[in-house]
């Protein structure tokens, strides 16, 4: 979040809302983005649930992830959620495997 | 305050005739405001006031992979070639381009650009131009892996010697470089008007139609699969971007490329996208056309990664997506997207 304006970043990481308007500051549509960051985070929470980890919102920008000994890791990007899950549980993840699908099945 | 620089990358294997191809070109343009960066002094023989030579060198980072190595020295040459343009009384820099060497995985030096804080500023990658020689080319794929990543990344072939005795002709090198890159754009230097000072404008992904030479091909030497992958309406951004991160996280080193023309449900226009190995470029935006047909769809290279554990994987992980989070704000995109069987 800018500290100045305090208004919520639009992201640099090509997967980020921000990145699908050809626009320097994208904020007309700030909701969108917002909202669908919210589902975003969602999704990571529902596939990462089996492997013992929680998945939040930080600041606007990043993704927190815990596991359930309290341990935490901040996620700047998307590209980066993967990398803190393995590290947290130990486990690889791999969107080949049904295994991927398991926190959405029961969702 | 400066517009980033639009750099366009050069590269081919031995021989393949990259140096003449530049020399072509700087001549074309008269060679003023334009960089160069090369890693071969010795045989460039350009009389360029805006040339840096970088001493090839590669560095991994732990644990990283290929292409998520940095090359310092493109880095720091296009960093000095910058900074001396923007030196008073310096000649003015409009675009900047590198010349790999041979052998060279241009794949790290994408990395170096899009990853490095300064020069993700100061330049933006136009495209990769590969050169393909028509007498060697075809030996030189099934022989050489460093030629399949250069075939891969470049958004443009263009194949030079195919005047010369023993050179392929242009149909066959056409089917040949279409059973590695199915979308890709073939040129030949020697055909009349061939010009790459109208070629390097154009590479800014917005020419992308819809790839239909091949649907698939695999069996290549090194193990190399591409296909197309048709995407059944409007793509769900939030899902599909978690999807493919994942997917390039775990597998990103087996796939050499992969691009595509999305229609994300939330904007409506279409967007490109771009990914070499782990990595993706920013998307580039393009405006909706009264007559589009409004089909998504991808294209993958890969290493050893079969065509159908990839289109299984996106099935699943989009019929179970939208559904998982459907009491969510925002959820209420309704055309989510599938893939399609493969098209016609």
């Amino acid at each position: 979040m800018c500290e100045v304006c305090a208004i919520f970043g639009a992201g640099e990481h090509w997967s980020d809302f921000g990145r699908l308007r050809n626009e320097k500051f994208p904020f007309a549509d700030i909701q969108v983005y917002r909202s669908e960051r919210i589902r975003r985070l969602a999704l990571l929470a529902k596939i990462l649930a089996p492997l013992g980890l929680s998945v939040e919102d930080w600041d606007g920008e990043a993704a927190l992830l815990v596991d359930r000994q309290g341990r935490s890791q901040i996620a700047p990007t998307l590209g980066d959620v993967w990398k803190s899950a393995e590290d947290l549980s130990g486990h690889r993840i791999d969107p080949l495997t049904d295994g991927f699908l398991e926190g959405l099945r029961h969702a | 305050m400066h517009d980033p620089i639009p750099l366009t990358v050069i590269t081919g294997f031995l021989g393949s005739g990259k140096t003449t191809l530049l020399r072509n070109f700087l001549r074309q343009r008269g060679g003023s405001g334009i960089g160069v960066v090369v890693n071969e002094l010795g045989e460039v023989g350009l009389d360029q006031d805006l040339l840096v030579h970088a001493a090839e060198h590669v560095e991994l980072v732990a644990q990283g992979c290929m292409c998520c190595a940095r090359r310092g020295d493109i880095a720091k040459a296009l960093h000095d070639l910058i900074r001396r343009a923007r030196r008073q009384g310096g000649s003015w820099i409009e675009e900047a381009i590198i010349e790999t060497s041979g052998m060279a995985d241009p794949a790290p030096i994408i990395a170096t650009v899009l990853q490095d804080p300064w020069l993700r500023n100061n330049v933006t990658l136009r495209g990769v131009i590969t050169v393909f020689d028509a007498v060697e080319g075809r030996r030189n794929l099934t022989a050489h892996p460093e030629v399949v990543r250069q075939i891969a990344i470049g958004d443009v072939v263009v194949v030079t010697k195919s005047d010369l005795r023993g050179a392929d002709d242009r149909k066959t090198l056409e089917a040949t470089i279409a059973t590695y890159v199915p979308d890709a754009q073939v040129f030949d230097s020697h055909e009349p008007g061939f010009s790459l000072a109208s070629i390097i404008p154009t590479m800014t992904g917005s020419n992308a139609s819809r790839p239909t030479k091949q649907i698939e091909s695999a069996g290549h030497a090194h193990e190399t699969t591409s296909f197309v992958l048709p995407l059944d309406g409007d793509v769900d951004w939030p899902a599909f971007t978690v999807w493919l991160s994942a997917l390039l996280h775990c597998h990103g080193d087996r796939i050499l490329r992969v691009k595509g023309k999305l229609y994300a449900a939330s904007t409506g226009k279409p967007l490109i996208i771009h990914g070499v190995q782990h990595l993706m470029y920013p998307p580039v935006h393009l405006e909706a056309e009264p007559d589009d047909d409004r089909h998504s769809w991808l294209v993958f290279i890969t290493s050893g990664l079969a065509r159908h554990e990839i289109t299984e994987s996106l099935d699943r992980f989009l019929r179970h997506a939208p559904t998982a989070v459907v009491d969510l704000p925002g959820a209420s995109v309704e055309r989510h997207t599938q893939a399609a069987g493969p098209a016609a």
